[in-house]
């Protein structure tokens, strides 16, 4: 597939919500991904619960609880599969607790003036209730195109319509090192001897259960970072490789990526402000127009690369679009491939992307 | 017959009050050993120990109970009295300590005691043996002390007559778990004083043990008694000296006691038995002493010591 995709070849691709006939392609991904999406289980019973959850919160009309998860697949409509997914978890811990380590500096200081600045890891539940990206995978060959964008960053359109369903504070795991046979140097220092499990098995019991154990396992006090063997302390804040991408993305967003690691692998955990996201506020609300405004582009014709969703929760969908520099209003093409009609809004929001770089830029 | 004595000077300084023992056997080969001891709160006020601890985390629910060792900052021994620098083979070490509790059972009853196992304790004919512990110090204070203390910490611990209190505020607050350290820095922690060391020997015979605190900078191994459990303190008490004059062919007298010679502030060793209230020695032993009731402890019986 690489290489087979047209850098800007973006009229293909529709983010939309998973459904429940889409359940063998999210089985494949889910098992294709062992370190991309530890938040998407790999038994097929558990992942059509997981697409119903999602369902139901894609159509609820109740007030949030917190609990809703979100599930959305890319669909690459020209090959008619689906080729990546990618979630929210409306609120971290799910009501319960939701841990990480949290990178502190403690400054001892002897009477002599003498001073050392010790790097220690504290277990936290700051990012407790706050909102969770999570399950983002795409298949190896779209990596490098518009595709991981609108997947990623289309859950983010999908927050900033719809911010009372979700916190003021957002958050995103990322893998960090282990091999493929489950060796994870932190794991091997620090979890293995406080839950006296191998990664694999650890990783298993994570996975669809209350994080309460971690609270009752692990220590509260701070772990002095240079007190672990060497390889561990370089773990902490790596990333596995297949999740170099995601992380970009969200880095490119502004999330801050130097303050919260994983418990069990240490891999980076971003979190940010909703609102300071370079998505969310840079996105506004549009019109769709049969005969958009001077300067929207045809296709292929110059104009700044738009992510555009429609508005409305039940039947959402994102897809990426032209528009021009100086017009407001969405052209009915694109308004056509959210499903939606004249005069239906769409919310928008500018993306800089560079062709093959599988990433934006400033 | 050897005559065994030990005396007392003592220094006030800012580190409280130091005793030196200094002993001597007079036979045909002179013999000497000497032992310190630090007494009074000032001396340790500012000093802290890793208090070797447990802590057990537990999630029911998985069915895992894990416990983890601890190092935790603490202040033990703030109140105890100190033993250090012993100086001598393990019967004069030995002498010496007990006469040391004697003094300690007549002016300070009820406190405890500790002393550091230090790498100038070890037997010093045994190289490897010392090696293989001078790494092991190394490995500790490599794990844990250097990332808090300066380069010459251990230096400075090996030369100063206390601990350097400037450096109290670089200690680490936090517990650190024992299992997360490298092995050879675990290994230093389960070494419980070398098993040749002559003061080992001493100290444990009198009562002491260790396994629970370690020295902060190169994690030596604390021993540590209370009086309970020193025989020497057991027994020490003010008794009045019996002469017994042994019939022809009536065995010696087969125990060592104590003998504190308040005058003169010394110690004396001689075979003698202790009863309530009252010491026997053979007359001969007993002729020159006190006719008041001394302070005096059983050292045992005397197959240890050549007197």
């Amino acid at each position: 597939m690489n290489n087979e995709i047209e850098a800007m070849d973006f009229e293909r691709f529709l983010m939309r919500p998973a459904i429940a006939s889409d359940i063998d392609a999210i089985e494949r991904l889910a098992n294709a991904s062992a370190f991309g999406i530890t938040t998407l289980p790999t038994d097929r019973a558990e992942l059509q619960a997981r697409i119903q959850r999602s369902l139901q919160a894609f159509a609820s009309e109740d007030a949030p609880s917190g609990g809703e998860i979100y599930l959305f697949v890319l669909e690459d409509r020209e090959v008619g599969r689906i080729v990546g997914t990618s979630g929210i978890a409306a609120a971290a811990g799910a009501g319960r607790h939701f841990y990480s380590y949290r990178n502190e500096y403690i400054v001892h200081s002897a009477t002599n003036a003498t001073q050392t600045r010790i790097h220690t890891l504290n277990l936290c539940q700051d990012l407790t209730g706050a909102t969770l990206l999570t399950s983002f995978y795409i298949e190896p060959g779209y990596e490098t195109s518009v595709a991981s964008q609108l997947l990623s960053r289309g859950r983010l359109l999908f927050i900033a319509q719809f911010p009372e369903r979700f916190a003021e504070r957002i958050a995103a795991e990322s893998p960090g090192l282990a091999d493929d046979v489950g060796q994870c140097p932190f794991w091997e220092a620090v979890g293995q001897r406080f839950f006296g499990l191998s990664y694999p098995e650890a990783e298993r019991i994570a996975v669809g259960r209350t994080k309460d154990f971690i609270g009752q396992l692990l220590p509260q006090s701070p772990l002095y970072v240079a007190l672990l063997p060497q390889s561990a302390q370089w773990a902490i804040g790596q990333l596995h490789p297949v999740a170099e991408l995601p992380f970009s993305i969200l880095q490119d967003e502004g999330f801050d990526a130097d303050t919260y690691v994983d418990i069990f692998d240490a891999g980076p955990i971003v979190d940010a402000k909703v609102a300071g996201l370079r998505t969310v506020a840079s996105s506004r609300v549009a019109r769709i127009k049969a005969r958009a405004g001077k300067g929207t582009p045809d296709r292929g014709a110059p104009g700044v690369l738009h992510l555009m969703a429609s508005t409305r929760r039940d039947v959402f969908r994102a897809v990426v679009g032209m528009l021009g520099e100086t017009s407001m209003d969405v052209d009915a093409r694109s308004g056509h491939r959210l499903g939606l009609q004249e005069h239906g809004s769409v919310r928008v929001a500018p993306i800089e992307y560079m062709p093959g770089e599988g990433r934006t830029y400033d | 017959m050897t005559e065994y004595l030990v005396r007392r000077s003592i220094a006030e300084s800012e580190h409280g009050q130091i005793w030196h023992l200094s002993l001597t056997g007079r036979s045909g080969v002179a013999q000497a050993g000497s032992l310190k001891v630090r007494v009074g709160s000032n001396a340790t006020g500012q000093r802290h120990w890793f208090h070797l601890g447990l802590a057990t985390y537990g999630a029911p629910e998985l069915g895992i109970v894990r416990r983890l060792r601890t190092l935790t900052l603490c202040s033990d021994y703030a109140e105890a009295v100190e033993f250090f620098n012993p100086d001598g083979t393990a019967d004069l070490l030995t002498i010496l300590l007990k006469s040391a509790v004697l003094w300690l059972s007549r002016d300070h009853p009820g406190v405890s005691m500790f002393s550091e196992h230090s790498l100038s304790h070890a037997t010093k004919s045994d190289a490897t043996s010392m090696q293989v512990v001078t790494r092991r110090r190394s490995a500790f204070f490599n794990a844990v002390g250097a990332h808090f203390l300066p380069d010459d910490a251990l230096a400075l611990k090996a030369g100063a007559v206390s601990w350097p209190t400037h450096l109290t505020g670089l200690l680490p607050r936090h517990p650190i778990f024992v299992d997360l350290l490298p092995m050879e820095a675990k290994a230093a922690l389960d070494e419980a004083g070398h098993p040749d060391d002559a003061w080992c020997t001493v100290m444990r015979n009198e009562g002491f043990s260790s396994g629970r605190a370690v020295n902060v900078v190169d994690g030596e191994p604390v021993f540590e008694c209370h009086p309970n459990s020193s025989p020497t303190a057991r027994s020490a008490a003010r008794r009045i000296v019996q002469g017994v004059d042994l019939q022809g062919g009536q065995p010696s007298m087969h125990d060592l006691v104590l003998l504190l010679d308040e005058a003169r502030d010394e110690v004396r060793l001689r075979r003698g038995t202790c009863r309530t209230g009252a010491i026997e020695l053979e007359k001969s032993c007993a002729a020159g002493l006190s006719p008041t009731a001394v302070w005096s402890a059983t050292a045992g019986a005397c197959d240890w010591l050549p007197v």
